[in-house]
């Protein structure tokens, strides 16, 4: 573990809300104005070093706050500080010299990398955008052997449509490394390749993070989180609703949400089947978040009380747990 | 086994695409199976491996380029043997197909209900008022408020549209049900009520179903055996206990090593290399450049699938090093 690190991410109390357009006959109406809360009071942090999983069902906000941390997309309130800088309150012309220091890359590398670029074009681009001084071609190559793109003649002038799909998910990563960024956004990196390949490219960013790299992992699988991260956050419903050590949040879950969703991983081994707990429908509209706890229709255990009070994230009471598992459930 | 009993048997399929100039891809390789009412199949293995191309062949869906060789016996009946006259008969009435993405593939324009009427149509299966009727029910057996009928597609969720993927493909009540990768892109949570809706649905209905899939969780979950498809052909088959715990072909091992388990601790491995091509004759086996254990005989000599003990069948040299000692 790498408890001694940095800090190097620190969200607190973000909300994104996107207006939802209520059209002319609205307007004329005077229908009231309503927003999608997508991302609704997340506070989360990232250690150098650290990987961290986002994980929840689609729709639940874990993207958006990724691309608010990029400023892809605004924040309506809160602070995203990256090394101690507070990125909500840089104007965006500022922000291109902060982004070298946050990388993001995709699901699909099918479709992020340019077709027409070469292997080493696609890597030097960056560096161009940015205007980085410096041997370009050392730096492309050095990204390449980061990648584990050996030997890295045989890569660099080739087509995308010449690469696996493992391969095309390396150059994308090759690609951030070049800036020798301090911080990664992984957005589902691995769900769109083979099972063969999965591994390989999450032993790459587990590398990465060894090497004082802080990775943010977007995933809905479990299973890849519980193995790779150092700490999962489960969202729901545009807030985190439990968070803590991966290997603990997924042998002692606390929040009923978290159950569920462990419930229905199927295992490999087809000796250990056991009943999932299926949650009836998906979530819910983030325009009309329910009352109370968000989480309270859908709950398997809901009492009276939940239906009132909306729980924060705090130390369960009676549960075994360390230190840093929080869990946002008004029974625990 | 006799062959009346067979709902259907597939054997020694073959798929080659002419790639023009006189090149050819060998994209599906003496591939057999057979299925029972009631039973689920899983169908898996690393993309281009196949396994889509083998149930498209069934449902005789293959584009022109394609030569299908092999035999496709439904009920006692060859329906390759005479083409596409005789498939058209039984394709949606007695086979039926989910197709990859195919809650992407509603027609946007129209209504839910009126595309579970299509095929019932289509296919004289029911006309009107009792189309209509059939729609309503197939959609409560999916899960679906039968209300909804009149709602467009673009109106329903993901995991809403999978279901009436589901229903639509129901419609002329099929014996056997051809799923392509029927929980990819969706949810987690949205993954589970399907997989549950396609194991009732076989247990209810009585369908034979195959899940063609890179899932093997999803498969572990849902069949009582697999094939594992590799490079066109199948390298083993067996019930999914003798796959996952005595695996007899490196690849189903190896395949097994790099899906991680929620609660295991062992390393997640990737195979390194990938598979060959199949538009050049292979020589030896296939799996040999990626094999952890391979040895002199694998690069020359090519294994043939083989029983090993009843219902487990695979293709390695290994196994003949292992009843000789």
């Amino acid at each position: 573990m790498t408890a001694q690190s940095q800090r190097l991410l620190e969200i607190q109390d973000l909300f994104v809300q996107f207006p939802v357009p209520r059209g002319m006959v609205g307007a004329i109406r005077k229908r009231p104005r309503q927003t999608v809360k997508a991302v609704d009071g997340v506070s989360l942090h990232l250690d150098r070093g650290e990987m961290v999983a986002l994980v929840g069902e689609s729709g639940c906000g874990k993207t958006t706050t990724a691309h608010s941390i990029l400023r892809m997309v605004e924040p309506t309130s809160g602070s995203i500080l990256l090394d101690d800088i507070d990125v909500t309150q840089y104007a965006p012309r500022k922000m291109r010299p902060l982004r070298r220091h946050m990388q993001m890359i995709y699901q699909d590398p099918y479709e992020s990398l340019d077709p027409r670029f070469r292997v080493r074009q696609t890597i030097a681009e960056p560096m161009h955008i940015h205007r980085l001084p410096g041997d370009r071609d050392a730096a492309v190559t050095e990204a390449l052997e980061r990648a584990g793109l050996v030997p890295t003649d045989l890569y660099s002038e080739r087509f995308p449509h010449e690469l696996s799909g493992g391969q095309r998910q390396r150059v994308a990563i090759a690609a951030s490394l070049v800036l020798n960024p301090s911080l990664l956004v992984a957005d589902e990196p691995v769900s769109m390749l083979d099972v063969s390949v999965r591994a390989g490219i999450l032993s790459l960013l587990d590398g990465l993070r060894k090497d004082g790299l802080g990775i943010l992992m977007i995933t809905h699988d479990l299973s890849t989180a519980a193995h790779f991260a150092d700490r999962i956050a489960v969202m729901y419903l545009g807030r985190i609703v439990e968070q803590g050590i991966a290997k603990e949040v997924v042998r002692n879950p606390q929040h009923p949400y978290t159950k569920a969703l462990l419930s229905v991983v199927p295992p490999r081994d087809p000796r250990n089947r056991k009943t999932p707990q299926i949650l009836r429908g998906e979530t819910p509209d983030a325009v009309r978040i329910p009352a109370g706890c968000r989480f309270h229709p859908r709950c398997p255990a809901a009492q009276d009380r939940c239906k009132l009070e909306d729980p924060a994230l705090h130390r369960p009471v009676s549960a075994q747990t360390s230190e840093s598992h929080q869990a946002a459930c008004l029974l625990v | 086994m006799s062959d009346g009993s067979r709902l259907l048997d597939v054997r020694d399929l073959n798929v080659w695409f002419d790639l023009g100039n006189d090149r050819t891809l060998h994209a599906v390789q003496n591939v057999s199976f057979t299925m029972d009412a009631g039973r689920r199949f899983g169908l898996v293995g690393e993309s281009g491996c196949g396994k889509t191309t083998s149930i498209l062949a069934v449902m005789g869906l293959l584009p022109p380029s394609a030569t299908v060789s092999g035999q496709i016996i439904l009920n006692g009946e060859d329906i390759m043997a005479e083409g596409e006259k005789t498939i058209r008969s039984h394709r949606w009435n007695d086979i039926a197909m989910i197709f990859q993405g195919a809650m992407n593939a509603l027609n946007p324009v129209k209504r839910v209900g009126h595309q579970i009427v299509e095929p019932m149509e289509l296919h004289g299966y029911a006309e009107g008022e009792a189309a209509e009727k059939r729609s309503r029910e197939l959609l409560d057996l999916v899960g679906i408020p039968p209300d909804r009928a009149d709602r467009f597609p673009h109106e329903l969720s993901g995991g809403m549209r999978q279901r009436a993927a589901i229903a639509m493909s129901l419609a002329c009540e099929p014996k056997i049900l051809l799923a392509d990768e029927p929980t990819t892109a969706l949810d987690v949570m949205v993954q589970a009520q399907i997989l549950r809706l396609l194991v009732s649905l076989s247990d209810d209905l009585g369908l034979a179903l195959v899940l063609v899939t890179h899932d093997l969780p999803a498969v572990s979950e849902v069949c009582q055996d697999a094939a594992v498809m590799y490079a066109g052909e199948i390298v083993e088959t067996g019930t999914m206990d003798e796959l996952f715990h005595d695996p007899k072909h490196p690849y189903t091992r190896l395949l097994f090593a790099a899906t991680p388990d929620l609660f295991g601790d062992e390393q997640v491995l990737s195979i390194a290399g990938s598979p060959p091509r199949l538009d050049e004759p292979l020589v030896g086996c296939p799996f040999c450049p990626r094999c952890d254990s391979d040895f002199a005989r694998c690069v020359h000599e090519r294994p043939v699938l083989r029983e090993l003990s009843f219902g487990h069948l695979a293709a390695c040299h290994l196994n003949d090093i292992a009843e000789q000692t």
